[in-house]
């Protein structure tokens, strides 16, 4: 193909190393069919189980620190941010048993094993890139999305007006087109579920005074969800009846005027997690 | 068996020592290493299997299948190539194999030129996310997704493609440019 192919580079980007919630019992039904060399009993670790750990620990470190000193790699080099965030567990609901387990059955007296035992390896899990990672024995999906950078509006305005006028006497008082230049940081994920974490949607506009302003967040079926006209109202990710949002893609819409004439308008997509 | 995927155009290294381990542990029948296998790979390997196989009940079976699979033949590997390569492989497989019993998909190939033209705008598909995507793909048409699937993301040649699914090269290539034209489509409508 002679000419750059972006949907296969996005959907490889996105989905090549993508993952999703395994329930439990599908582990439990390849288990089941599993012939097991060794029979480990699962209840009350051993000595001998305890040392195998303690070998595994050793050699899983050895392993990673000889791994992290290789060259880049296909699973080092991910440019991706990885942001905890809280995800639905697996399989809440569903108890049903897939159809292949059922000819398995006969075998199901085999081991089950406990989570616990395993924590020794889920510590290297986090090399296999964005996808799902382990915390507290629940499965997190690791976002593969490179998420906004906190802060960087003040600290780049703030450092270009000190250093680059370092004699201050001699400036006008408001530099203002400096002011003009600084970007907007568009937020595309916040998790209103009240952990104190990311609860509310804002965007840090303090670089800028408005004097006209309005934003608008819309759903999926452009049903409008939360409108604003003042620059410090935050979305708390409740629709206009004070409904909780589903989680979900929303999308949203800033226009404004500046108190120097300028014209911004921005949009951005905007996820809501739980 | 020899493993063609994208793992084998980034293959530059060898196994870390941390899988070699693993892998031989799990052909010992250690359940914490099969466990830990399980917990390292299931997750993607579902996503997987939900692009080729979109209801959710049978794209699980079809993950069961093949990680049963993967386990019986980890004997047979070999150590060559990115491992997870290897399972891909095995799990891409199963969910052919489970196509081709349903039949239905290779109806929908027919062979037709598609035109289609690539616009050099501002792309905002950029800033779609991943479930999107795999909704956006779970949508596409059997034939269209099969073939859209294997050779975008998973790396596979029209060549290979053609070889697995038994269509002609040249079917594999004008169902993927109605894929990409119909995903095209449908992010830029967005």
């Amino acid at each position: 193909m002679e000419e750059k192919d972006f949907i296969k580079e996005l959907f490889q980007e996105k989905l090549a190393h993508h993952g999703l919630p395994v329930r439990p019992e599908i582990w439990t039904s390849v288990s089941s069919s599993l012939t097991t060399g060794t029979t480990l009993v699962a209840s009350g670790l051993s000595i001998l189980t305890k040392s195998i750990i303690g070998v595994l620990s050793v050699a899983a470190v050895i392993g990673g620190v000889w791994f992290m000193n290789q060259p880049p790699s296909t699973s080092t080099k991910k440019p991706f941010v990885n942001v905890k965030r809280p995800i639905e567990k697996i399989g809440a609901t569903k108890t049903e048993i897939p159809t292949v387990s059922d000819k398995e059955l006969n075998t199901d007296s085999q081991v089950i094993i406990q989570p616990k035992q395993t924590e020794y390896l889920r510590e290297e899990t986090p090399m296999f890139g964005p996808g799902i990672a382990w915390s507290n024995n629940e499965p997190v999906v690791v976002p593969a999305l490179p998420l906004p950078q906190s802060s960087t509006v003040q600290s780049s305005t703030s450092h270009s007006l000190t250093s680059a006028h370092n004699n201050p006497i001699e400036q006008p008082i408001i530099p203002v087109s400096n002011v003009e230049e600084a970007p907007i940081l568009l937020p595309n994920v916040f998790t209103p579920n009240g952990d104190g974490n990311n609860d509310v949607f804002s965007i840090d506009l303090s670089a800028y005074t408005f004097v006209d302003y309005s934003l608008v967040i819309l759903d999926q079926t452009n049903q409008l969800v939360f409108k604003s006209l003042q620059t410090q109202e935050a979305w708390d990710g409740k629709n206009m009846n004070g409904d909780r949002c589903p989680k979900g893609n929303y999308i949203y819409y800033l226009t404004g005027k500046t108190d120097t004439g300028k014209t911004i308008t921005k949009y951005s997509t905007l996820r809501v997690e739980y | 068996m020899h493993c063609a995927t994208i793992s084998e155009q980034k293959q530059s290294k060898n196994l870390s020592m941390e899988e070699v381990t693993l892998i031989k542990q799990c052909i010992d029948g250690n359940p914490r290493a099969q466990k830990a296998l399980f917990d390292m790979f299931a997750p993607k390997m579902l996503s997987v299997c939900m692009r080729y196989v979109k209801d959710k009940m049978r794209a699980e079976d079809v993950l069961q299948d093949a990680l049963v699979k993967i386990y019986s033949k980890l004997p047979e590997y070999k150590f060559e190539g990115v491992f997870e390569g290897w399972i891909r492989r095995i799990v891409v497989n199963t969910c052919l194999d489970q196509l081709r019993k349903d039949q239905k998909f290779l109806k929908e190939i027919q062979v037709e030129e598609v035109s289609y033209r690539i616009e050099q705008h501002e792309f905002i598909a950029e800033k779609l996310m991943a479930d999107d995507l795999m909704k956006l793909i779970q949508s596409m048409p059997d034939g269209y997704r099969v073939v859209f699937n294997m050779f975008a993301i998973e790396g596979f040649s029209h060549q290979e493609i053609a070889k697995e699914l038994g269509v002609t090269e040249s079917t594999s290539k004008s169902q993927y440019l109605r894929a990409r034209a119909y995903l095209k489509d449908r992010i830029e409508k967005r």
